[in-house]
């Protein structure tokens, strides 16, 4: 096991979802700090944020358009480009409620294979899952603090990666978990961003949080 | 629709999105666990015989029965075609307009609430008599109430899954139990014959029609629940429809087979007189003159216990999700809409019902008043009539929803059926509100008659008014309402793309 508590070692940029993942658990347990709908719903928009992002799709009115079927660089990408391009008869609510079937392990085995993330029996009482845990306890916690500081301190100015990943973190119900006592500020802040964002990016985090709120009237989670 | 593309190779989402899907079990299972067959049969409908001298209960629970039966039909073919499904007030919204919908969602959480609270008041008296004769400890009812109280505040808050299927064994328990008692009554007839006059209409003249209807009407709801899982059970067009028309069955079966077991047993004409002396003991009191032994009034009385709790915890959910769903389309403050970060429960709206329910319990607890009689029958009967005007409203959004935006429907579906329930359900309104004074039993120029649905009409009006300034002072949350989407008081094309596109294809 390698430690590394040097933050300069590690990527400054990150994919999307990848910032999410390590956002949503646990900086050393990497246990999930989001109930299990929440957290794959928030993976699963991460994941076609990343497409939103460089440009390939495009969402709205509820659907989801490839609009650069060029092949991306990352494999988890390439393979989502694929599926949208196969079925393109389904709505955004259908894409995200599919890719959150095992978006919070694609985005864990993509981290493993970037060597941020290990793989490592998190052994619970009655049952062994298994889970992942970042290699870097205070590199994961950075990305949470990072996130703060560009949201409530005004250290920097976010990109609209950051915007969506905000956005996002805020659907899946974590924002003030992130935010502390900045959630109130940042929020507003967040608001004016996204009222500047792409219309995608907008109507991406919506449906998220529409998701997750249904599965709260539905009682699972 | 996916081979299409793909020719023979089935749809990976399709796939994917089946295998999550809830089979039929599981939505019977959440279906049934809202009934709750003692806090009826023991509960309501002695109460009812104690405070009125009224007969024609198990006629009327079999005429509810019909009338829901028929609301069903369009009820559950809209609830295909509505983002949250699960709460009338969508219905409304999107049947009558915005307005509408949030008025429609004040009374529901305003009905739902009352049902809840109305729990405790039997709860504290019926734990507070078990404790006492067991152990000869003499608590106050408010005591107890309150304990099952913060048992309903902590799973409020924290996930309730493990504790559904203790639910569903305390359940089946109850059913069995009831069913039991029925026959014990039916082999022991009053003078030595069975009598058939509860369920003769005659039973039902005068002023007590209204009365047993509400009666009624209380033991039902939860009836609608299976239509929250339209869009994620198997099948839904046969799963949602057949656990919804088994529930009502089976609920219409064990409501009016036991009360008029009970009347048989009893005597029709003793039934005021008895209920009176014995209160919510009464099914199995009854039951163990005829057997002997007090083992069935305990065992009774524990699974009453299991039946009010299980109650007070499916209506505390129903008011957390009204609550939740204003709070996530910011109607009301956002803080409803935010959930525990790990428990996905609706925290905040929680806990504002739980406050309510001890603000309730002090006041009883303070004023002396008598919890099964002021509290549990005046507050359940009440809040049932509350839902009852909400299934009411519903039902003519759903005809107007199905004149507008048919859909493959066919006519029975579309207009005969919504419109004979419509009927049906106004008639029943109708005639309850003729009789509040009989139902609450007070005098019959007691203000309180007027009090209670002026109440309701004051939450209907104040939510209208709330919307229509919604709409002049925050247009993008009025877009929003009813259609189970989020309004971050963002711009207004944050949410309407997907909406518009959304009900253009409705």
């Amino acid at each position: 096991m390698v430690w590394v508590n040097d933050v300069r070692g590690w990527p400054p940029r990150l994919w999307l979802a990848d910032d999410f993942w390590l956002i949503a658990h646990h900086d050393s347990t990497g246990r999930p700090r989001l109930g299990p709908v929440a957290l794959q719903l928030g993976a699963a928009g991460a994941l076609l944020g990343e497409l939103v992002l460089s440009k390939r799709i495009v969402v709205a009115g509820g659907q989801v358009r490839v609009v650069a079927p060029a092949v991306p660089s990352d494999a988890v990408a390439c393979r989502i480009v694929d599926q949208l391009l196969t079925e393109p008869e389904h709505e955004l609510r259908t894409w995200l409620r599919h890719l959150s079937h095992d978006a919070d392990r694609t985005v864990a085995a993509r981290l493993v294979r970037a060597g941020l993330v290990v793989k490592g029996g998190d052994r619970r009482l009655f049952r062994t899952a298994a889970a992942y845990r970042p290699v870097d306890s205070s590199y994961a916690f950075w990305r949470s603090v990072r996130l703060k500081h560009l949201l409530a301190d005004g250290r920097g100015q976010p990109d609209w990666s950051d915007v969506l990943l905000a956005g996002l973190i805020h659907a899946a119900g974590l924002f003030r978990a992130v935010l502390w006592e900045d959630a109130p500020a940042a929020t507003v802040h967040l608001r004016s961003c996204l009222a500047r964002a792409d219309p995608s990016v907008r109507e991406l985090i919506a449906q998220v949080g529409t998701l997750v709120g249904d599965a709260v009237l539905a009682a699972r989670g | 629709m996916s081979a299409s593309r793909s020719g023979t190779r089935p749809s990976r989402v399709s796939t994917t999105l089946a295998g999550d899907r809830l089979n039929f079990p599981h939505v019977v299972g959440f279906v049934i666990t809202a009934a709750a067959p003692l806090t009826v049969v023991a509960g309501v409908v002695s109460t009812g015989w104690a405070v009125t001298n009224i007969q024609g209960s198990p006629l009327a629970f079999l005429i509810v029965a019909v009338a829901l039966a028929l609301f069903c039909v369009g009820y559950l073919a809209v609830a295909r075609r509505v983002r949250n499904a699960g709460a009338f007030s969508a219905y409304i919204a999107r049947g009558l307009g915005k307005p509408l919908g949030v008025a429609g969602s004040f009374v529901a959480v305003a009905a739902y609430g009352m049902m809840q609270t109305a729990t405790y008041g039997a709860i504290g008296p019926t734990a507070a008599a078990l404790i006492h004769d067991k152990t000869g400890l003499s608590l106050p009812w408010w005591l107890t109430a309150l304990a099952a109280w913060m048992l309903v505040a902590v799973m409020g808050i924290t996930r309730v899954e493990v504790t559904s299927r203790v639910l569903a064994v305390a359940l089946v328990a109850e059913v069995l139990l009831v069913v039991a008692y029925d026959l014990v009554d039916l082999a022991h007839p009053a003078q030595g014959r069975l009598t058939f006059t509860t369920l003769a209409p005659h039973s039902l003249t005068g002023g007590g029609l209204g009365v047993a209807l509400a009666i009624a009407v209380t033991g039902f709801i939860g009836f609608e629940a299976a239509a929250v899982f339209s869009e994620e059970s198997r099948n839904p067009n046969w799963t949602v429809p057949v656990a919804t028309y088994l529930s009502l069955t089976m609920m219409a079966l064990l409501y009016a087979g036991s009360a008029w077991a009970m009347s048989v047993t009893i005597g029709p004409t003793h039934l005021h007189a008895a209920a009176q002396t014995q209160g919510t003991n009464l099914p199995f009191s009854i039951v163990a003159a005829r057997l002997g032994g007090t083992l069935v009034i305990d065992l009774g009385q524990v699974l009453f216990l299991t039946s009010l709790l299980a109650a007070a915890l499916s209506y505390h959910s129903t008011v957390a999700r009204y609550l939740f769903a204003l709070g996530r389309e910011r109607v009301l403050p956002e803080l409803l809409g935010r959930t525990g970060v790990r428990t996905m429960a609706p925290t905040y709206a929680s806990l504002t019902q739980t406050t309510v329910g001890l603000a309730v319990i002090s006041a009883y607890a303070i004023s002396g008043a008598d919890p099964v009689v002021t509290l549990f029958y005046w507050f359940g009967t009440i809040g049932g009539f509350g839902v009852l005007l909400l299934i009411t409203g519903t039902s003519l959004a759903i005809i107007q929803f199905l004149h507008r935006r048919p859909l493959g429907e066919t006519v029975w579906q579309r207009v005969i059926a919504p419109s004979l329930a419509c009927a049906g359900l106004l008639t029943i309104v109708w005639l309850i509100s003729r009789n509040l004074a009989g139902l609450l039993g007070v005098p019959a120029d007691s203000p309180l008659r007027y009090a209670f649905p002026a109440g309701f009409a004051l939450l209907a009006v104040a939510g209208v008014t709330w919307a229509l300034v919604l709409r002049r002072t925050r247009p993008p949350i009025y877009a929003a309402i009813g259609l189970g989407t989020l309004a971050y008081g963002l711009p207004t094309d944050y949410t309407s793309p997907t909406l518009a596109s959304r009900s253009s294809h409705q």
